[in-house]
């Protein structure tokens, strides 16, 4: 059996399809979705399927959870099509569900939630790395996170969202339902709440808040040079 | 303590902008010219750029991560009837009139009780007498005994005399002194029944 096609697969009708329904806007597929189009749906799915999965994991822990969300954010989406607008992009209105969904969960009990490592697949990805030196960034990696656990809920999803979604201000405005500037003074506080979290581990080099507030003494000392032969 | 300076102020509202890259290059060279000149800036601006780059490697393997979910699920999950939230007992036009009745029923009860308290029916004597003779056998059993006031025991049995349809005592032989002589009925008649004295 020969391949004319090299490593590519082959495309297939239905292979064709999807391609040409990713092509469209979340609009376009919206409408056609309406209209019964059930791939322009699917298209519509596989586009947002990853991030909406990875939000509800950042937020709950839970793998099964995660995937939970995702399916009845989907589905809230699919029974909310014949009044769904979007202007751009869906994925605003597709993660502000999936917020709702995941702070609205309840945890479930006998479940050992994972701390959202996966250090299996960062030994796979960087086999180059000393297994010191990535069990160092395995626990650089945990106590930030932790860190950004101490953090209330409207400030954590900011840094979830623009951090692990890659979402920009505008864009979290529209899932958080808040102006631009409320947003953007969660993420400096949720940022300012982390640098005093973290200066207390030395493997960040973080200079302690405590000793950046400028005191009289240290203002003077700027100011006024010692005089020849003053001890400095 | 010193305060912060306007140029302070602005520049450490502008640190959040610059982390998410949305500060222009003007912009951009402003807040780092000022946090070259500023300690306290310059520290910040510093730690945080160190907290975003330790944020951004933090979250590096979870945006690697993804889902097999299939849209099948999603298909089944909408066309699966959404759980009614109404329990059995309150579906449908039976269910809310049983509710209605229900609620009718219970105002009803609490009012009658309310009621109650507050204004007694009128109950026929025998009526009374017959439901209070038929709660008790012992209430019967006492009743048909004699009383032990020497008047009243006098009065019952009178009354017992009547109910059997022996002749009436004469007003004469009623007790004389304070003390009621049981020996002078004795005798004169046999009433010994309903209800023997003591």
């Amino acid at each position: 059996m020969t391949t004319t096609g090299g490593l590519r697969p082959p495309r297939t009708p239905h292979a064709l399809a999807q391609q040409d329904a990713d092509r469209r806007t979340d609009r376009e597929l919206v409408y056609a979705a309406r209209d019964g189009d059930m791939e322009a749906f699917d298209a519509l799915f596989y586009r947002y399927r990853d991030g909406i999965f990875r939000l509800g994991l950042a937020i709950t822990k839970d793998p099964s959870a995660a995937e939970e969300i995702a399916v009845d954010t989907f589905t809230r989406a699919h029974r909310a099509l014949a009044r769904l607008e979007p202007e751009g992009s869906l994925r605003p209105w597709l993660y502000r569900v999936a917020v709702n969904l995941s702070y609205n969960r309840r945890p479930r009990k006998n479940v050992i939630v994972s701390p959202l490592e996966d250090s299996a697949n960062d030994t796979l990805q960087s086999e180059e790395r000393s297994p010191s030196m990535l069990a160092e960034q395995a626990e650089v990696r945990r106590i930030v996170l932790a860190a950004v656990d101490t953090l209330g809920p409207k400030h954590r999803i900011v840094v979830v969202l623009h951090y692990m979604n890659g979402l920009n201000l505008a864009e979290i405005a529209q899932v958080v339902d808040c102006p631009i500037g409320t947003v953007k003074s969660r993420l400096h506080y949720a940022l300012r709440r982390l640098r005093t979290h973290l200066s207390a581990h030395p493997e960040f080099g973080i200079e302690p808040t405590a000793l950046l507030a400028p005191s009289s003494r240290q203002t003077v000392a700027q100011i006024i040079e010692p005089l020849p032969g003053e001890p400095r | 303590m010193r305060s912060f300076s306007v140029a302070c102020r602005t520049a450490d509202q502008k640190m959040a902008e610059l982390f998410t890259g949305e500060l222009d290059a003007r912009e951009r060279l402003e807040l780092e010219a000022h946090a070259d000149g500023c300690v306290r800036c310059g520290a910040a601006l510093r730690d945080l750029a160190t907290i975003s780059v330790a944020l951004d490697r933090a979250y590096a393997p979870l945006r690697q991560r993804g889902t097999l979910l299939s849209p099948a699920r999603v298909r089944l999950a909408a066309r699966a009837q959404p759980q009614s939230t109404v329990p059995w007992w309150r579906v449908g036009f039976v269910g809310r009139l049983s509710e209605a009745t229900l609620a009718l029923g219970f105002a009803a009860l609490v009012l009658g009780g309310a009621l109650d308290l507050a204004v007694k029916p009128a109950v026929p004597p025998a009526a009374a007498s017959s439901a209070a003779s038929s709660t008790s056998i012992i209430k019967d059993y006492m009743r048909t005994q004699p009383p032990y006031e020497e008047t009243t025991y006098l009065r019952w049995l009178r009354f017992q005399l009547r109910a059997i349809g022996a002749a009436p005592i004469p007003a004469a032989r009623y007790p004389v002194g304070g003390q009621f002589d049981v020996e002078q009925f004795i005798g004169e008649d046999d009433w010994s029944s309903p209800g023997t004295p003591r």
